[in-house]
């Protein structure tokens, strides 16, 4: 019976009615959130306006979209990940790491035009996820793994692949061979002509990841299993199959935001993916854990937060900006912006 | 009523869009024992953890002993002398049953960093008193054979056992059982009633319980309270309830879903 | 031809190495050992004990350098500024879900390290933080003159001795709290944190109790760390050095503070003589086969041996 696991502060199963309605929502918390968070975005836009001009507020968001359409692609794929396998990944950030590094390989060491090599590091990102569901994370769910076990084991893989990176390619920062001085300018605001190509190609994958998941009955199988695994396998969702498509999803939207960071920063090393990981937690857990669409949303107001934060403080501590909101969320609203007050397991 | 113990005023639970408990009512006589019945997923077990803070009520008020416990944390209600246990036991199975046992009795210093460095002396005092309190229950509930084995080594039954006489130590004027009898032979089911009658006879310990079972539930409460869709439906002598048409109609209604 | 594993064995025959061995092993039994504390037996999952570490070595450093404190004003002190951290950081983060501590603590290690990083005026940043050990060098010097001759060129022996004195204490004083009637409320909530709750015990306060501990054991091991260098810079704080803590706790054990010690002995043998091993490698490249060491023992252990050399299996696997 599901409800062997039940505690106290979840509803027993049995004893309590629940709809599968639910579930299989998209932003789980409805309409208000999303007014909600809009409308808190625009005042602090207007209040930044206010204090620094429409021009820095203007630029300096630019700037935030271009983190923010990585941050959401890295973060997806975690929270889709967590809510399917109930598995915090903490190699998700080194499998960006892996993209970026296997861009590098067909781009730089092959002489791969930019566009394949960006797609090898997709599907290689992806093979390796699905390689790590098959070689460690099904057999450890078979077997019963605990939460500890779980989490650990993702953090030697992160070791393996970070540090295997490094002995391959050493800490010398690597470029690809693409142009990051070149910039253009609109409406008096300034963005490398790469960094366009980042923003463009993350919109264009977001919103495509964004329909996949609502118009697709893989990607609505995807975000049932991640509200409820229980509820999934009752429906009769072919759960096996859903999982390695996730891990294809998950790893390859990785990998790719992996490359889109090198090109817009201009440079890689291998702690890339682990200094990123703080920022797409952060991103994941502003959007309430385990919600595809609240990770895409949280990882681009992530990205105008920290930009935005250059406004006020020291660009240097923006980073930290990131971990302030991930604290100050968990002490405001736990659930994140758009999750679940409790969830029923 | 001036002898109630405890008091549920309009109690709402709601998860997601679902009243889990949609404006429960009801009151508990002090050293009486209440059954709380309804068809599955009439919000029983929701409204224990409201009664209990292990869940924050989205409206309404829990009045215990005259104060309000509304919003305070679980282990400030337990202490206050109302304990629960659970409808899936949680018998610490990697802990002796002795152990078990211990744990749960109050105002140890030795529970305190500080008392542990600084009162070593009462603590030692305190756990030897602890302990012989500890065994005495057992002995009544026939677990003094195993107070040295793990509790995860017991049967389902004894755990149950274990349970109840693990609530005693923490000194209880009020005790909420999740369906007590669920899983339970009848013999230990029966043993299990009769302690739960000597208890009130000699101690005037009040009992709100969970069950499913008509038999228990005639036979030994004074009150039944009537639960179905988060709303108390019937409250009243056992006969009376029963009776109900409301009632039956409740169970029946339930069991065609 | 040469074999290109070539591994000189001089270098472990030598005292030398032995002490630096020995020194690292405690600093990280201690570090361990509040690990064992929280995740062996309290059940909460601290992945920024590396950040605490920090914390305590870098507020030390401060007070007596910049701020001019006596080393050993400053090291009580900094004990309860790591303290502080972890109270703060576990009050938004240990009444949620326990893999939101562990999300919260990693981040926050990584924190500590950025701060030490780039707060120049206070940590020195990456040019370090130097001249806070002078007081304890006195000490060494004293120790130094109560041994025979033939050891006092050592250097590294007084702080071998205080660092393993200091394991005996802490390990003796944790395993007598264990006992405790308060051990044993922990013990409860590692299993089941609802029925401690019930039965009346303040979970959350036992938790916070528990990190804070764990906090001051991460601040003393950072105290040994910077003194066996001598000086404090960020690198020696990374996040990752958790890891190396956690593959120490599961190889030695989870719930047994014996084999804390145990398991750093081990692996901090294993992980000096990597540097001995001739590979044809630049240094960030051995380097960087320490960790994948790590991290293929870690998952080793994990799946195949998760109680370790000392545990119980089920203290790994029955739990979630």
């Amino acid at each position: 019976m599901a409800g062997a696991a039940d505690t106290a502060v979840e509803p027993a199963p049995r004893d309590e009615p629940r709809g599968a309605a639910p579930a299989l929502a998209g932003l789980s918390g409805g309409r208000g959130p999303l007014l909600v968070t809009v409308a808190i975005v625009a005042a602090i836009a207007l209040v930044l306006i206010v204090a620094y001009g429409i021009h820095d507020v203007a630029q300096r968001g630019v700037n935030g979209l271009v983190s923010g359409s990585y941050f959401a692609l890295g973060a997806v794929g975690l929270t889709l990940v967590y809510g399917t396998l109930r598995l915090v990944n903490f190699a998700h950030g080194d499998l960006l790491t892996f993209g970026a590094y296997m861009a590098f390989l067909a781009n730089v060491t092959w002489g791969v035009p930019i566009v394949l090599a960006t797609l090898f590091a997709v599907v290689a990102t992806a093979a390796l996820g699905v390689l790590s569901e098959r070689v460690m994370w099904r057999p450890m769910r078979g077997r019963g793994a605990g939460m500890l076990q779980l989490l650990l084991m993702t953090l030697g893989l992160a070791f393996v692949i970070r540090y295997g990176i490094q002995m391959i390619w050493g800490t010398f920062p690597r470029r690809l061979e693409v142009d990051v001085t070149d910039s253009i300018s609109f409406l008096g605001l300034r963005i490398g002509r790469t960094e366009l190509i980042v923003v463009i190609v993350g919109f264009v994958v977001l919103l495509a990841v964004g329909l996949m998941l609502r118009r697709t009955s893989l990607g609505r199988q995807m975000r049932a299993l991640s509200d409820d695994m229980g509820l999934a396998e009752v429906t009769g969702i072919d759960t096996d199959r859903v999982v390695i498509a996730t891990w294809i999803f998950a790893a390859g939207l990785a990998g790719l935001a992996g490359v889109l960071y090198t090109a817009a920063i201009g440079t890689m090393t291998p702690n890339l993916g682990f200094f990123l990981l703080l920022s797409l937690f952060a991103a994941v857990i502003l959007g309430g854990i385990g919600n595809a669409f609240g990770a895409l949303a949280g990882g681009l107001l992530l990205g105008l937060a920290q930009e935005w934060s250059t406004l006020v403080i020291d660009p240097r501590w923006k980073v930290a900006v990131g971990f302030g909101i991930l604290i100050l969320v968990l002490f405001v609203r736990p659930q994140g912006l758009f999750g679940r007050k409790e969830r029923t397991l | 009523m001036t002898d109630e113990l405890l008091r549920v005023e309009e109690v709402v639970k709601r998860f997601g869009g679902v009243h889990a408990v949609d404006g429960a009512t009801f009151a508990v006589r002090g050293g009486s024992i209440t059954a709380l019945i309804g068809p599955n997923g009439a919000g029983k077990t929701t409204l224990f953890n409201v009664v209990t803070g292990f869940q924050r009520a989205d409206r309404g008020e829990v009045v215990y002993d005259g104060r309000t416990v509304g919003g305070r944390p679980a282990h400030a209600i337990a202490r206050c002398g109302m304990v629960r246990t659970f409808q899936i036991t949680k018998a610490l199975a990697a802990m002796p049953v002795i152990d078990n046992m211990t744990l749960a009795a109050p105002r140890q210093p030795g529970e305190h960093l500080a008392g542990v460095i600084a009162r070593p002396y009462a603590a030692r005092k305190r756990e030897k008193a602890v302990r012989e309190r500890a065994r005495e229950l057992l002995a009544r509930y026939g677990l003094e054979q195993k107070a040295d084995d793990y509790a995860g080594t017991l049967s389902g039954g004894q755990r149950k056992l274990l349970e109840l006489a693990r609530v005693l130590m923490v000194e209880p004027r009020m005790v909420l059982l999740d369906e007590p009898m669920a899983g339970v032979n009848p013999t230990l089911g029966g043993k299990l009633l009769e302690h739960v009658h000597a208890l009130r006879e000699q101690e005037g310990t009040t009992f709100l319980l969970i069950e499913h079972d008509m038999e228990v539930v005639m036979g030994h409460s004074d009150r039944v309270i009537c639960m179905a869709q988060g709303r108390v439906i019937a409250d009243g002598e056992p006969e009376a309830v029963r009776s109900d048409p409301r009632v039956i109609d409740a169970y029946l209604g339930g069991a065609a879903r | 031809m040469t074999p290109v594993f070539a591994v000189s064995l001089d270098a472990l025959t030598s005292a030398d190495f032995w002490i630096g061995v020995g020194v690292l092993a405690g600093t990280y039994t201690i570090f361990t050992l509040g690990l064992q504390l929280n995740v062996g037996f309290t059940g909460i999952i601290n992945f920024g004990q590396a950040g605490f570490m920090a914390i305590g070595a870098y507020s030390m450093g401060i007070l007596v350098v910049r701020a001019g404190w006596s080393l050993w004003a400053a090291l009580p002190a900094a004990t309860a500024i790591a303290m502080a951290a972890g109270v703060l950081i576990g009050l938004p983060s240990l009444r949620l879900r326990a893999d939101y501590f562990a999300i919260v603590t990693i981040a926050f290690a990584e924190i500590v390290r950025y701060v030490a990083q780039n707060a120049r005026g206070l940590t020195g940043g990456n040019q370090g933080l130097l001249g806070f050990d002078d007081q304890w060098l006195d000490v060494s010097d004293t120790i130094l003159g109560w041994l025979p001759a033939s050891m006092q060129d050592q250097f590294l022996l007084p702080l071998l001795i205080v660092v393993w004195v200091t394991v005996a204490i802490l390990t003796g004083l944790l395993m007598l709290l264990q006992r405790s009637p308060w051990g044993r409320v922990l013990r409860a909530i590692r299993e089941d944190e609802d029925a401690a709750r019930a039965l009346g015990k303040n979970v959350l306060a036992y938790k916070l109790q528990s990190i804070a501990l764990a906090a001051a054991l991460g601040a003393i091991a950072g105290y040994f760390l910077a003194l066996n260098l001598s000086f404090l810079s960020p690198e020696s704080f990374e996040p990752q050095f958790t890891f190396i803590g956690f593959t120490i706790l599961i190889l030695g054990g989870l719930a047994n503070y014996v084999g804390v010690a145990l398991g750093s002995l081990i692996m901090w043998t294993l992980l000096e003589a990597t540097r001995f091993i001739d590979l044809p490698l630049a240094a960030e490249k051995v380097a960087a086969l320490r960790f994948v060491i790590v991290g293929v023992a870690l998952i080793l252990l994990v799946a195949f041996r998760p109680q370790g050399l000392l545990g119980k299996r089920q203290e790994m696997v029955l739990r979630d």
